[in-house]
């Protein structure tokens, strides 16, 4: 276990959160079977208050998983100088790859854990959209629904903090990286990044990579530019399964975007297409990455109020949370195309 | 003037507008820098290159180079290494190279030695258990 300062505070994030984690299981799964056996009156009052209990927990779980999310990047920059052959958190990412001790499985949990925080952030954050639908009915019709949403996201973030906490304890300062770093991995056309980079170095298709980023962009920014009126009605179902659609379209066009282009033009390294450098050379374009993330997360979020809110009391609350989502998810597409659009003419 | 939402929108984008500007002016920074991975050059082991429009293009060792050189389309008008024994540049068609145990740059993993001499390079691929490379093998040969 390599000891500084992120990785004390990073275990004990993850402590709490497996704690927390494993509590709001416990209390959901409670909750949920009291719930399906039929809510007597005298017994509303007990499930009310242990939903109160439950409620303090997830909020404490939401705040803990979002911050857990970029200390992870933080703690991964920290460990750079450990190793004389890593110049960015891709080589720490490659550390334990070809060993044959407990060190194998670093790079397997690592890819794991950047799959799970995002998961786990944008499912706290489904469960926080319907708790706020809920709070706003008198009756509490989503009661149901969002005890399930509790036990899917509790389950997640123990996922989540036990395998940042095993990461955390293998050792691995012995462990020698087996090849150099970015540079090398990228450009020798391993794997689907540099299969990408070997897409966006051709001329013939590099002004593809343009097109896609900014059309999924301006296509997004015009779906959702209606919601930038409060008197705009909030899309059905079928409006919002095109509009994630469309988001997922952006992310997808807009991470190779990140990787093949934006990254190697802020840089300065046009054949570099390393996008974890960003995190100490420039992250101000990180800020770009995390506003385009909420926007995605924001239509994800809208789609779950609206598919997942519906009940006869939450109507109104439910229209008016899908449009402030959109709305939210507008300002997070504008303000990343600005910055990206800015930064790349600035390079 | 504007609604609250309107308000928002205009904030977001001027203060992404703001941040680039902030971001790109602080990114200015001194060459000196390899021109693949952005590491420090090592003076014993600079490479440089001219381009077929006659820029000069540096690196921090040959593997950046290769690599740098392979995705181009067009071949560079020159290439010259560093003789690692007794320093300056040296053709890259004309020099000795050896490929060793020994890494030049920690971050490439680069392992290729060039040198003015054979028989430098040969002491150092008896020192450091490499080989001479050779026909195909050398690195910056036209296919």
């Amino acid at each position: 276990m390599i000891l500084n300062a992120y990785a004390v505070l990073g275990a004990a994030m993850a402590l709490l959160r497996l704690s927390v984690g494993l509590l709001v299981i416990a209390l959901a799964t409670a909750a949920l079977r009291r719930y399906r056996m039929g809510i007597r009156p005298e017994s509303r009052t007990a499930l009310e208050d242990r939903h109160y209990l439950l409620t303090l927990l997830a909020l404490l779980l939401l705040g803990l998983n979002v911050a857990a999310w970029p200390l992870l990047y933080l703690l991964l920059q920290s460990y750079v100088p450990e190793w004389p052959g890593v110049m960015c958190v891709y080589g720490v990412t490659q550390i334990g790859a070809g060993s044959a001790g407990p060190g194998r499985w670093l790079p397997g949990l690592l890819a794991a854990l950047q799959l799970i925080k995002p998961l786990v952030v944008f499912g706290s954050g489904a469960w926080f959209v319907l708790y706020l639908l809920n709070r706003a009915t008198a009756t509490g019709p989503l009661l149901g629904r969002l005890f399930v949403a509790l036990l899917a996201c509790g389950a997640l973030s123990v996922a989540d903090a036990g395998t940042e906490l095993t990461y955390l304890v293998i050792p691995k300062k012995e462990e020698v990286p087996v090849s150099g770093c970015c540079t090398g991995a990228f450009a020798d056309r391993h794997g689907a990044w540099a299969a990408l980079a070997g897409i966006a170095d051709d001329p013939a298709t590099r002004p593809w990579l343009y097109a896609a980023y900014g059309t999924t962009n301006v296509v997004m920014l015009l779906a959702l530019a209606g919601f930038t009126r409060r008197s705009r009605p909030a899309p059905g179902r079928v409006g919002l399964a095109a509009r994630l659609a469309g988001a997922a379209a952006a992310l997808a066009a807009s991470a190779a975007f990140l990787v093949e282009v934006a990254a190697p033009a802020v840089l300065h390294l046009p054949y570099h297409h390393c996008p974890y450098d960003l995190i100490p050379a420039a992250p101000d374009v990180l800020a770009g990455v995390a506003l385009f993330v909420g926007a995605t997360f924001a239509v994800g979020w809208a789609c779950v109020a609206g598919w997942f809110g519906r009940a006869p009391d939450t109507a109104a609350g439910r229209a008016a949370a899908v449009s402030r989502l959109l709305f939210l998810a507008f300002c997070g597409y504008l303000g990343s195309a600005v910055l990206v659009v800015m930064e790349l003419a600035l390079a | 003037m504007f609604t609250p939402r309107g308000q928002t929108v205009l904030a977001v984008v001027l203060l992404a507008a703001v941040l680039a500007v902030a971001g790109s002016y602080a990114r200015r920074r001194p060459g000196g820098r390899c021109e693949l991975d952005g590491m420090a050059i090592d003076p014993a082991y600079r490479v440089r290159a001219v381009d077929d429009d006659g820029a000069e293009h540096c690196f921090c060792c040959i593997r950046c180079a290769r690599l740098w050189l392979e995705a181009r389309r067009s071949a560079p008008r020159a290439v010259y290494v560093t003789d690692e024994t007794g320093g300056g540049e040296v053709d890259a068609a004309q020099a000795w190279y050896v490929r060793s145990t020994v890494v030049t740059t920690a971050a490439s993993g680069n392992r290729v030695h060039a040198f003015r001499d054979r028989g430098d390079a040969e002491r150092h691929a008896a020192f450091a258990g490499g080989r001479l490379l050779g026909g195909a093998d050398r690195p910056f040969t036209q296919p």
